[in-house]
């Protein structure tokens, strides 16, 4: 049963390679112009990876699938946006930590509010109610700023123009690459991040009780861990690593009300990929789908970049619901 | 009793993530009677329970009902060709009267799908309305009139008991598996479950049976299979696994109770 | 047990039917005008639009009451049938039909009804394989595909649109013909109206024949427990496929009405929003209910027309973003406090407060 299956997938993945390059080869690509589409894919996959993250570790605690994830990604690109635009002191650069820092806090504090508020009370409710609140958050939240910014894009210059004199983004070129100075920050970012993350969950005592609160709850309960208090911390994180990824992003896509949705997806589907268990696999789908997405729409369609997440969603869903990188669970039923 | 087997396994293994949880296990049963297992906690009684209702496949061996093959079928089809359970944690549907639990009971004897539902067919109707009079008739022998338009989910824990039982039954299953029965019941409650028991067998349904409740288990049992550790120790009737050494060492002569 | 029901449910179509007639009789002989809350006057526009809708949600309920499975996409199948409608009739000549066969009044109708069946046959495929997965797979599979349809609209299945534009990318589709039976048009409002209502009183009264049939009593107790519905026989992967190819094909037909109502079809009737606005109106008619979607669309439409013309009083500026605020927490708030859908929440508070009869199971 195991084998057929994977190799079902292994023969899926040829065909699908297969066929980009078919389509590749139509527009004479080589091997720069995939070299670059990777590099490129690298970045957004980096954020995804992020947002992915946000995703496993609500869910490892919680079962829940916040659908307001992507929301949290959206109101730290936009408070940071508002907040930078307001040059609160002289120096550009102490702008945009201010603005930052700000963004993390009060979209942390949005995770938590929406914890303790809105999924405290349906804690024993079956998954789809919660699933449904979840939604019905994220529209609020879209339509909040919607209020609060309008229906226009908020503007983040790249960070290197607050370290360079030049005003646009600083263009590297390695092996004949372009790589953009804001690929860097959010490789150096993301990567920073997810050090610090795994030494909270090894080394840090809350980090363990948040890993025993994730795999079993009556256990942990058991230990003296309060896993209700770990749901809020799980949503606060989700927030806060949201946040980032939206922060990190916003240079690039202009921060707009509604970006939450198609990142949150982005973001979901790769932890789908990944298996939606375990945050290494999360990343590593996250980059994925970076990848995939990006090489996708650059032999086909630019329009049809957002499509690919949805393609590879179902195909995940239909070929290797475990995830791509994770072992196959047999879960007690009965 | 007429001495055919109705359900056999030989060899039947299960591993949950490198545990052995059953381990070449054989059982026999006969048509017509009320087979126990018994066995201490984690023996693997429900594990087998669900390996034969097709809730688990088994890692090996072999599993046949009246000669055929099961080992492969879903819980559906061993349904739709009468191999029925009850759950050791009572699974009752929300929002549904004790009579519509029943009514989903009967769903194998019909035949209408969702086309002729969706239009309301003559067929459809027709059905509908033998089952309401088999409804009630299951009703009548299960002393479930009364309550008929309660939710079951509000009865009280004997109620319950018999509502699984009475949906079960609706199936006119010929082995029906009854996962601890017994479990929470007081003495007259336990000695109505018994009888109810007794005559569902003389009805010609085989039943298989996993009970804690001993004098239950001696009382009901023609022959009883124990288990230990995963593996299959010992069978008998109830008097002579009574007496046997490596059966009192491995479960009667400890703690029964859980 | 089932013959009281049954008398109400019939009762209670019997009744909205009359209620229907009444409306577009009055609206058409202009014997009065209703002028609820709103504070605007009810027109043929508001009720075809509510009656387009019903088909939908009622479809959802079947699967968010019976199957215990939402679907965050429904607005991608109503726009395949709305798309499939457009394309066949408005593009017929770029896609090569003879116009013999697209101009002609029951090639619509064909399409229509074509086209339901084979969205309904794409969600059971897709059904079929998700829903082996426990849990709510079904959610974020049609989310991505809901939105990859949304895409598809937009971006002209990504066709190049200059060798032959069949979605008419962000502009969409116009110009596509009304409903005609022979050479009788089914148009203007006041006809539409009551086929509009025809359509959504037959899929009540479909929805409704289902839930007595030994397939809805299945389908209620499998969103429970899907553990004794099998011991009891039930295909529980199957039975939810097939009801989520329902409510997909049920939502294909009202797409198809919307594109012949509208006359024109553009990829923004098809985001993810509408999906989201279906999802909240079924949760408001609730479980297995009968009149869950007709009770759910009517409500969110009333909400909906009092924010648009109430807003406006107190605030400045767009109240668009206001509606998507209210609804948001509307969703929340109504998962949180009734998450068996208001509408049975109140049915509840009857039944409880009413003594079980005893002895009445037929």
């Amino acid at each position: 049963m195991r084998l057929p299956m994977s190799a079902r997938s292994a023969g899926i993945g040829l065909v699908l390679i297969a066929i980009i390059l078919r389509l590749g080869n139509g527009r004479g690509f080589g091997a720069t112009e995939y070299a670059q589409l990777t590099v490129d894919g690298l970045r957004s996959g980096s954020i995804y990876a992020l947002i992915a993250v946000g995703f496993v570790v609500v869910f490892n605690v919680t079962k829940v699938i916040n659908f307001a994830q992507g929301a949290f990604v959206m109101l730290g690109a936009m408070i940071t946006a508002d907040v930078y635009s307001r040059s609160l002191t002289g120096s550009d650069l102490l702008n945009l930590v201010i603005a930052a820092s700000i963004a993390i806090v009060l979209t942390t504090a949005v995770g938590v509010v929406t914890d303790i508020v809105f999924m405290r009370p349906i804690r024993k409710s079956n998954d789809l109610v919660k699933i449904i609140v979840t939604v019905g958050l994220f529209t609020a939240l879209e339509g909040l700023a919607l209020l609060k910014w309008g229906p226009n894009a908020l503007r983040l210059p790249a960070f290197n123009t607050f370290l360079t004199d030049n005003p646009r983004d600083t263009n590297y070129r390695p092996f004949g690459l372009l790589v953009k100075g804001q690929s860097i920050w959010i490789w150096l970012a993301t990567i920073t991040l997810l050090i610090a993350l795994s030494w909270f969950f090894t080394k840090t005592m809350k980090g363990r009780a948040f890993r025993a609160s994730a795999s079993n709850e009556l256990a942990a309960n058991l230990m003296g861990i309060n896993s209700v208090a770990m749901a809020t911390v799980a949503f606060g994180l989700a927030a806060a690593l949201g946040a980032v990824g939206g922060i990190l992003i916003a240079p690039a896509t202009a921060p707009i009300y509604d970006m939450g949705l198609r990142l949150g997806l982005k973001g979901f589907v790769s932890a789908v990929t990944g298996g939606l268990r375990s945050v290494s696999g999360a990343v590593a789908g996250g980059i994925l789908l970076g990848v995939i997405e990006n090489v996708a729409a650059g032999v086909t369609k630019a329009g049809l970049r957002d499509i690919w997440s949805a393609v590879i969603l179902i195909l995940v869903l239909l070929y290797r619901p475990e995830g791509l990188f994770a072992g196959k669970r047999e879960t007690e039923k009965v | 009793m007429s001495g055919r087997v109705s359900l056999e396994a030989s060899g039947v293994s299960k591993v949950f993530g490198g545990i052995r949880a059953l381990d070449n296990v054989d059982v026999r049963v006969d048509e017509g009677e009320i087979h126990g297992l018994i066995g201490p906690n984690g023996a693997g009684k429900t594990t087998f329970f669900n390996i034969i209702t097709g809730f688990y496949r088994s890692d090996g061996g072999t599993l046949t009902f009246q000669g055929e093959d099961i080992s492969q079928s879903t819980p559906a089809e061993l349904a739709q060709r009468g191999i029925t359970r009850t759950f050791q944690n009572l699974q009752l549907f929300e929002e549904m009267t004790v009579a519509e639990h029943v009514m989903v009971g009967y769903h194998r004897h019909g035949t209408a799908g969702f086309v002729a539902g969706l239009l309301g067919t003559r067929h459809a109707r027709q059905e509908h309305r033998r089952a309401v009079e088999m409804v009630d008739a299951t009703l009548e022998r299960f002393d479930l009139l009364g309550i008929a338009d309660a939710f079951a989910t509000e009865l009280p824990l004997g109620h319950q008991r018999r509502v699984e039982l009475a949906r079960a039954m609706a199936l006119q299953p010929k082995i029906l598996l009854l996962d601890e029965p017994a479990s929470g019941l007081n003495a007259v409650e336990a000695a109505e479950l018994m009888e109810l028991i007794r005559s569902i067998r003389s009805g010609g349904t085989t039943v298989m049976l996993v009970e804690h409740d001993m004098p239950v288990m001696m009382g009901l049992a023609d022959t009883i299979t124990v288990f230990d550790f995963g593996i299959s120790i010992a069978r008998g009737t109830p008097a002579e696994v009574r007496e046997m050494p490596q059966v009192i060492a491995a479960y009667l002569g400890e703690e029964t109770d859980d | 047990m089932s013959g009281m029901a049954h008398a109400s449910a019939w009762k209670g179509l019997v009744g909205v039917a009359a209620v229907v007639v009444a409306l577009g009789l009055g609206e058409m002989t202009e014997a009065f005008s209703i002028s609820g809350l709103t504070g605007n006057v009810i027109t043929f526009d508001t009720l075809i639009r509510i009656g387009i809708l019903v088909p939908v949600v009622v479809g959802l309920n079947l699967l968010l009451g019976y199957a215990g499975q939402i679907s965050l996409g429904q607005a991608g199948f109503y726009g395949l049938g709305a798309y499939a409608s457009a394309i066949t009739t408005a593009r017929a000549g770029k896609i090569g039909l003879p116009p013999s066969v697209s101009t002609s009044w029951w090639w619509p109708w064909i399409v229509m009804v074509v086209a339901a069946a084979a969205v309904a046959g794409l969600a059971f495929l897709i059904g079929r394989a998700v829903l082996r997965l426990e849990g709510h797979y079904l959610a974020m599979a049609t989310l991505g595909l809901g939105i990859a349809f949304f895409i598809l609209f937009r971006e002209n299945f990504g066709i190049d649109p200059s060798t032959v534009s069949l979605t008419g990318g962000s502009d969409g589709i116009s110009d596509i013909p009304r409903l005609r039976i022979g050479s009788f048009s089914v148009w203007p409002a006041e006809r539409y109206y009551f086929l509009v209502w025809a359509i959504a009183l037959l899929s009540i009264w479909a929805a409704n024949n289902l839930g007595r049939s030994r397939v809805g009593y299945a389908l209620r107790a499998l969103r429970s427990s899907p553990l004794a519905a099998q011991a009891s026989g039930v295909d529980v992967p199957h039975s939810k496929a097939v009801t989520f190819a329902l409510a997909a094909g049920f939502a294909s037909i009202a797409g198809s009405l919307f594109a012949h109502f509208q006359i024109a079809v553009s990829p923004s009737s098809f985001s993810f929003a509408v999906s989201l606005e279906f999802v909240i109106m079924a949760s408001i008619g609730g479980v297995a209910s009968v009149w869950g979607g007709l009770t759910g669309v009517v409500v969110i439409f009333a909400i909906d027309e009092t924010l648009k013309t109430q807003l406006p009083k107190i605030i400045d500026g767009p109240t668009g973003p206001y509606q998507l605020t209210v609804f948001g927490f509307l969703l929340a708030i109504i998962m949180i406090f009734a998450p068996e859908g208001v509408l049975h929440h109140f049915r509840r508070l009857r039944r409880t407060s009413a003594v079980p009869e005893s002895g009445a199971s037929s």
